[in-house]
């Protein structure tokens, strides 16, 4: 017996029907619902980022986001709102696809930025590492920034949002930039830029060192050894390439 | 003299014997007379309609008098008024096994014994008519009908009729009587969920919620934030430069 017959013999109720017409449009929502949506069409590793404001925080919308991604070596800093301008409501979330050629875990830190008209609203970070291939979703909550010295050096979570083993440079009125992970660890210098703490044994006398590498400071800075003491600072455009044992570190 | 009233002593010793002979009941036995009141009160409980009430009592004057007759006779008249043929039929045979050949009564309970075998007559009116009539769960027709030949006793009879309350009675069918029995059929009360408009509005409220989620999980006011692309030189807008 056909739908139709059926329904004209009255073996298929209004209940069904309306039934039937629930069930579908609950499918349909749910279909379009689906968790995985920023990252699905992305093959490699792709991580969701979800910003949201830190609890007690009365931030419920921003126009602009900005990333400072540290992956790997690699330093990167994006931003993304919504195309043609507009407030989006938080909670909100973004993607990141990283298409970097490295086997095993990628170790990622991501610290935001939340904007609202130019002006940061609330700054948080979050780590996480991904397999290739694999999708991820993070979260960071956002809670306002505390001032700090444009141009300084801070390790994350003094007055930035970041990792504690991450060192960042205050940006002003933008997103703290990572300088790069400390190996060593992250030294906090009250009312002196934060620094990387050398260490993997001394240092050999008139040799470049990245920061961190035996010497403490940047590790996007290339430092002399002067008495067991880095000197003669030389910022690097790009990044500090730490060299193997015996072989000076360099610029790239 | 003295003969005399010896004679006249001898006489009224037999008047005060015959008196006493003509005075006492019938049944002469302690028993039997209370079998007696009770057989009267059954008998007046008969003529008054009260058959339940009349089994009763003949009952008890049965258990007080079981060789009399009488009672079985008027037990056998209360069974075929409540109808139940085999009962009565039991105690016409209880009657006539006890009562004397050619018992002017015996006619009475033979008439009693073909009317049970006839069964009773069953009038089924309803309104509105057309209305479906079952009896013990087997369909008879629509109404007006009209059953003969239903077996005396107490049977179950279902009216149904689409749009109406389904009426179930018990009713008694007596034998040798027609039993007529008149309903009026109540519109049925159709709950909510039986409308059709209760149902479409729930659909509509379905697709309703369902848009609304959709417009909630679409608003571009919540879409995700354009995707960024990073690289080991970097990163952008994803299908930025």
């Amino acid at each position: 017996m056909s739908w139709a017959r059926a329904r004209r013999a009255g073996r298929i109720g209004a209940a069904t029907i309306a039934t039937l017409v629930g069930i579908a449009a609950v499918t349909l929502t749910s279909a379009c619902g689906e968790s995985d949506g920023p990252c699905a069409h992305v093959a490699g590793r792709c991580l969701i980022v979800e910003l949201d404001a830190a609890p007690s925080v009365r931030l419920t919308a921003i126009d602009q986001v900005e990333l400072d991604l540290l992956y790997g070596g690699v330093h990167g800093t994006a931003t993304t709102s919504r195309p043609g301008g507009g407030v989006t409501s938080l909670p909100l979330e973004t993607s990141v696809e990283l298409d970097v050629t490295s086997p095993g875990p990628l170790p990622i830190g991501v610290v935001a930025a939340g904007k609202l008209s130019g002006t940061v609203r609330g700054t948080g970070a979050a780590s996480t590492s991904l397999e290739p291939g694999e999708h991820k979703r993070i979260q960071i909550h956002l809670a306002p920034p505390e001032a700090c010295t444009a141009g300084t050096t801070y390790c994350g979570g003094d007055k930035v949002a970041g990792d504690p083993q991450t060192l960042y440079l205050c940006n002003g009125g933008g997103v703290p930039l990572a300088r790069g992970v400390c190996v060593f660890g992250c030294i906090v210098v009250p009312a002196q830029s934060d620094r990387c703490r050398g260490g993997g044994g001394a240092c050999i006398e008139g040799t470049k060192y990245c920061g961190g590498d035996k010497l403490d400071g940047d590790p996007r800075t290339l430092y002399t050894c002067v008495g067991g003491v880095a000197e003669n600072p030389q910022p690097c455009a790009n990044e500090c390439v730490v060299a193997p044992e015996g072989v000076a570190d360099y610029c790239r | 003299m003295r003969l005399t009233d010896r004679r006249w002593r001898l006489t009224l010793t037999i008047a005060a014997a015959v008196t006493s002979l003509m005075t006492q009941p019938v049944w002469s036995d302690p028993a039997e007379e209370q079998a007696l009141t009770h057989l009267e009160r059954g008998v007046a409980a008969f003529n008054a309609g009260d058959f339940p009430g009349a089994r009763a009592e003949l009952l008890a004057a049965q258990r007080l008098a079981p060789h009399k007759p009488n009672p079985y006779r008027w037990l056998a008249l209360v069974e075929a008024r409540l109808g139940d043929c085999d009962a009565a039929l039991a105690h016409v045979a209880d009657f006539v096994a006890r009562a004397p050949a050619n018992d002017p009564r015996e006619g009475e309970l033979r008439r009693l014994s073909d009317q049970c075998a006839r069964g009773g007559a069953l009038s089924v009116t309803s309104s509105p008519s057309s209305a479906a009539v079952s009896l013990d769960g087997a369909p008879l027709g629509v109404t007006p009908h009209r059953e003969i030949g239903v077996r005396p006793g107490e049977h179950q009879l279902t009216v149904d009729k689409d749009g109406f309350e389904r009426v179930t009675r018990s009713i008694l069918v007596a034998a040798g009587a027609q039993t007529d029995v008149q309903l009026a059929l109540r519109r049925r009360a159709r709950p909510i969920t039986r409308r059709w408009w209760f149902w479409a509005a729930a659909a509509a409220g379905s697709v309703a919620a369902a848009s609304l989620a959709f417009y909630a999980l679409h608003d571009p006011g919540r879409a995700p934030l354009p995707p960024l692309s990073c690289d080991d030189h970097g990163c952008r807008p994803r299908g930025g430069p």
